[in-house]
C-alpha cells in the first residue's frame, strides 16, 4: 500500500516557492552566504525533521543538517531546477544520512555478521498520548533499518527500487522493514 | 459464508482500519521540526572551506593522530625508498604475522564493545564508532601500501602502531577490563 507523499512541495505552492527563491538561489551561486543563510532558515525546519527522524538522535541529525547545508552549498551548481529547491535539498539530506549510516554500518558489518541494532526485538515507548501525538517518539523507537525504510517510503515519499539503490540492500528487504515499522508502530500506538 | 471466513475477514478489516490510522498520523506529523540551537553559525564557518567534518573534539584528536601517524611514517617512506631497496619477502609477509598477532586481541575488545553497545550513551557509541571508523580507514590504506612493500619495515610499525591507537580508544571506552589483558 503506497502512502501519500504528505512532505512535497505541490501546485502554486511550489510556485511562490520558487519565485521567492530563485534570486536566493542565484545569489548563493554567486557565493552570498547571506543569500545561502536566507535558503537556510527557510528549509532548516524541514531538513532537521528529517535528520531527526532518520536518526532519533538530536546531537547526530543536528550534525547532519549542518553536512547537509555544507554539501548544498558545494554543490549548487549541480541544482538545475527541475525540481523546487526543497525537494533537491530534502532528497541531498536524505542522501547524507543514507552515507554516515553506511559508513557506520560498514565498519560494523567487518567485525559481525548482522546488524545487532535491527535484530534485537524494539521496547515500546513507555507512554501512549494519543496516535498522531505519538507517532515521532514511537518512530524512534524503530530498529535503525526499519525506521530508515519507514521514515523514506511512508514520510518522505520514496519508492522502495530508490530506498534498495541508495541503502545498498534488496528492495525485498526494504520491503520486509517497511512492513516490519508498520506493525511495530500499529502495535504500539493501537 | 463460514465462522473462519468470517474470521479472516474481520482480521483484515481491523488490518486494513489499523493501516488507515497510521497513514493518517503519518499525514499529520509536522512538516518542520526547529533545531533546538542555531545550526547556521556551524555552517558558515564550513562555506569557505572546500572540505570539513563535523567532528568533535576527542574525534579530530584521534583522527588528527592517526593522521600525523600516517603521514609521518609515508613522508619517512617515501624518503627511504630511493636509496634502499626492498626487503626480500618471506613466505609470510611481516604485516601479515602483524595482522595474524592483532587479529584474537581485536575480535574479543571488539566483541566486547559491541555487547556493551546497548547500555551505553548513544552519543559515546556514535563517537566511538566514527573513531574507529577513521582508524579502520587508516589501516586500510597502511595495507594497500603494503601491497607493494609488504615486508617495509615503516610500513610495518606504521600498521602495528595503529593497531595499538585503535585498542587506546577501546580501552578509553571499556575501564573495567583492559583489552590489552584479553
Amino acid at each position: 500500500m503506497n502512502l501519500p507523499m504528505p512532505l512535497t512541495d505541490t501546485g502554486s505552492a511550489e510556485e511562490a516557492g520558487r519565485e521567492r527563491e530563485a534570486p536566493l538561489i542565484r545569489g548563493a551561486r554567486a557565493g552570498d552566504t547571506k543569500a545561502f543563510e536566507q535558503l537556510y532558515r527557510l528549509h532548516v525546519g524541514r531538513v532537521y525533521a528529517l535528520c531527526l527522524r532518520m536518526t532519533a538522535r538530536t546531537e547526530l541529525a543536528e550534525d547532519l543538517t549542518q553536512d547537509a547545508f555544507v554539501k548544498a552549498w558545494q554543490s549548487l551548481d549541480s541544482f538545475r531546477g527541475d525540481s523546487a529547491f526543497g525537494t533537491w535539498l530534502h532528497r541531498l539530506a536524505a542522501n547524507v544520512v543514507i552515507d554516515h549510516q553506511r559508513k557506520q554500518k560498514s565498519w560494523f558489518s567487518r567485525f559481525s555478521s548482522t546488524d545487532d541494532e535491527d535484530f534485537v526485538e524494539p521496547a515500546a515507548p513507555r507512554e501512549s498520548h494519543g496516535l498522531r501525538r505519538d507517532l515521532d517518539s514511537a518512530i524512534a523507537q524503530l530498529p535503525p533499518g526499519a525506521r530508515t525504510v519507514f521514515v523514506l517510503h511512508d514520510v518522505a515519499g520514496w519508492q522502495h527500487d530508490e530506498i534498495a539503490e541508495r541503502t545498498g540492500t534488496a528492495v525485498g528487504t526494504c520491503k520486509a522493514q517497511l512492513h516490519r515499522a508498520r506493525k511495530l508502530l500499529q502495535e504500539w500506538l493501537s | 459464508m463460514s465462522r473462519n471466513d468470517k474470521q479472516t475477514t474481520g482480521h483484515v478489516q481491523d488490518e486494513v482500519q489499523a493501516l488507515r490510522r497510521l497513514k493518517q498520523a503519518v499525514a499529520e506529523l509536522p512538516a518542520d521540526i526547529q533545531p533546538e540551537r542555531d545550526l547556521w553559525h556551524g555552517i558558515e564557518s564550513r562555506l569557505a572551506k572546500p572540505k570539513a567534518s563535523h567532528s568533535r573534539w576527542w574525534e579530530m584528536a584521534v583522527a588528527a593522530g592517526v593522521a600525523a601517524m600516517v603521514s609521518s611514517g609515508v613522508l619517512w617512506f617515501g624518503q627511504r625508498t630511493g636509496s634502499e631497496t626492498a626487503m626480500p619477502v618471506t613466505a609470510l609477509a611481516a604485516y601479515q604475522q602483524v595482522d595474524a598477532a592483532y587479529a584474537p586481541v581485536r575480535k574479543v575488545a571488539l566483541e566486547r564493545f559491541q555487547a556493551q553497545t546497548q547500555g551505553m550513551d548513544p552519543a559515546v557509541r556514535e563517537t566511538v564508532v566514527k573513531n574507529l571508523a577513521i582508524i579502520d580507514q587508516a589501516l586500510s590504506e597502511i595495507r594497500l601500501a603494503l601491497k607493494d612493500r609488504p615486508n617495509d619495515p615503516v610500513l610495518n610499525q606504521l600498521l602495528q602502531r595503529t593497531y595499538e591507537q585503535e585498542i587506546d580508544v577501546l580501552n578509553a571506552v571499556l575501564p573495567a577490563q583492559n583489552v590489552e589483558s584479553i
